[in-house]
């Protein structure tokens, strides 16, 4: 007989807290996390942050308390209100958690840096909760707190971040659709990278979503101008921070529109410059202007003699079939294919 | 639009810098808004905002 071992559910605060950082790394599928193990009880203005050295800040009053009480009062029957609480202070631990992933590479330095740069915040804080958002009743199970919270996994609340999380999963949805992935692919892959390898991931997905990879030479542009695209764009939802969320959602979607149809327009550009450049096999050949003869040129204007009867010679019957045929609408079999092929 | 009439190395740290006074201006305004919102939804939406600044800060400091 074979068991299989399986890690047991945390019957504390402290042991959650232990545990959360694997649980959150495994969850998303992550080479690895720069979580340190520390966790500092804060009370200031935020409620979590992932410091880039590596430690874990939570407001002690609504993040570490709530969790505290949770266990505290485990198996305990629990008002809406109270399991909505417990519910926010872990779906912020997991988006914390979710900011430390990266692949087996990364370095935190690397990822500090890159998130200065224009638009990055926008993007990794809309993949990062837009990703914890649809993860975190399987974060509640696999860590055995649906048993501690009886309900917790059937009560819900709105999530943060409304100017970005709505244009991310707009982006990312229309990205798993172009490139044939499953329904949240392209989202869980951005967040199993840092900061430094999610701008050129995006790119990639965008890139590859169009004919372009069989069109284009290496060593183009096309790339810079996409990302160019993308970090303006998700820049601009800074604008709507402070909106309340039914405005910042709206504002949200119709951003994530726009940069849609700028890449869309940028990519379709790029890729007619390209078909054009190249033989067209469904143009038709121009036909040849044939020079004529001195002694045509001399005739021109006269008009030639009409037969009284139809010449043997001209007689279809008797004519080689290729004369049958203007010379430009004669086809090859390979372009009669092709034009096939066009339609 | 951004305007510069130094290198772009210049521009760049010109450009860093007036995100990093933003970000810290903003953490610094979005602490007084918590502080004074009655409603307790918007105040932890105001404060998850300033966790994603105060990551931002902390980006530009470290």
């Amino acid at each position: 007989m074979t068991t299989t071992a399986v890690a047991p559910h945390p019957t504390s605060v402290l042991e959650l807290f232990a545990i959360s950082g694997e649980t959150a790394r495994a969850l998303a599928g992550a080479d690895r996390s720069a979580w340190n193990g520390h966790i500092i009880e804060s009370s200031s203005a935020m409620l979590g942050l992932a410091h880039w050295d590596g430690t874990l800040y939570l407001d002690r009053e609504s993040i570490v308390d709530p969790l505290r009480h949770l266990y505290e009062h485990a198996g305990a029957k629990r008002p809406t209100r109270t399991l909505i609480a417990y519910r926010e202070s872990l779906a912020t631990l997991l988006h914390e958690h979710a900011h430390f992933l990266g692949p087996a590479d990364a370095t935190q330095e690397a990822a500090r840096e890159a998130f200065t740069k224009l638009g990055s915040r926008q993007l990794e804080e809309g993949v990062t909760e837009a990703w914890a958002q649809d993860h975190l009743d399987d974060f509640i199970h696999r860590l055995g707190i649906d048993k501690v919270a009886p309900g917790i996994d059937s009560v819900r609340s709105d999530g943060y971040y409304a100017a970005f999380v709505p244009a991310i999963r707009e982006i990312t949805t229309d990205l798993d659709t172009r490139n044939g992935l499953p329904p949240g692919e392209t989202l869980s892959l951005l967040n199993r990278q840092t900061a430094a390898g999610q701008f050129p991931l995006l790119v990639d997905f965008v890139y590859d979503s169009t004919r372009l990879p069989d069109l284009e030479p290496s060593g183009t542009d096309t790339r810079s101008r996409l990302e160019s695209i993308l970090r303006s764009g998700l820049a601009h939802l800074e604008a709507y921070e402070l909106d309340p969320p039914g405005l910042a959602t709206k504002h949200s979607h119709a951003t994530a529109a726009q940069i849609l149809t700028h890449l869309h327009h940028e990519t379709h550009t790029t890729e007619a410059t390209y078909s054009f450049s190249q033989p067209d096999p469904c143009a038709l050949p121009h036909p040849a202007r044939r020079i004529p003869s001195p002694h045509e040129a001399a005739l021109s204007g006269v008009t030639p003699p009409r037969p009284t009867q139809p010449s043997a010679a001209l007689h279809p019957a008797v004519l080689p079939p290729a004369a049958l045929h203007p010379a430009h609408t004669r086809r090859s079999p390979a372009s009669t294919r092709s034009l096939e092929s066009c339609g | 639009m951004e305007h510069s009439t130094g290198t772009p190395t210049n521009a760049a740290a010109q450009t860093r810098a007036e995100r990093q006074a933003r970000a810290d201006w903003l953490i610094t305004e979005l602490g007084r808004l918590a502080a004074q919102a009655e409603d307790p939804n918007d105040r932890v939406r105001i404060r998850r905002t300033a966790d994603s600044l105060v990551r931002l800060a902390t980006a530009y400091r470290s």
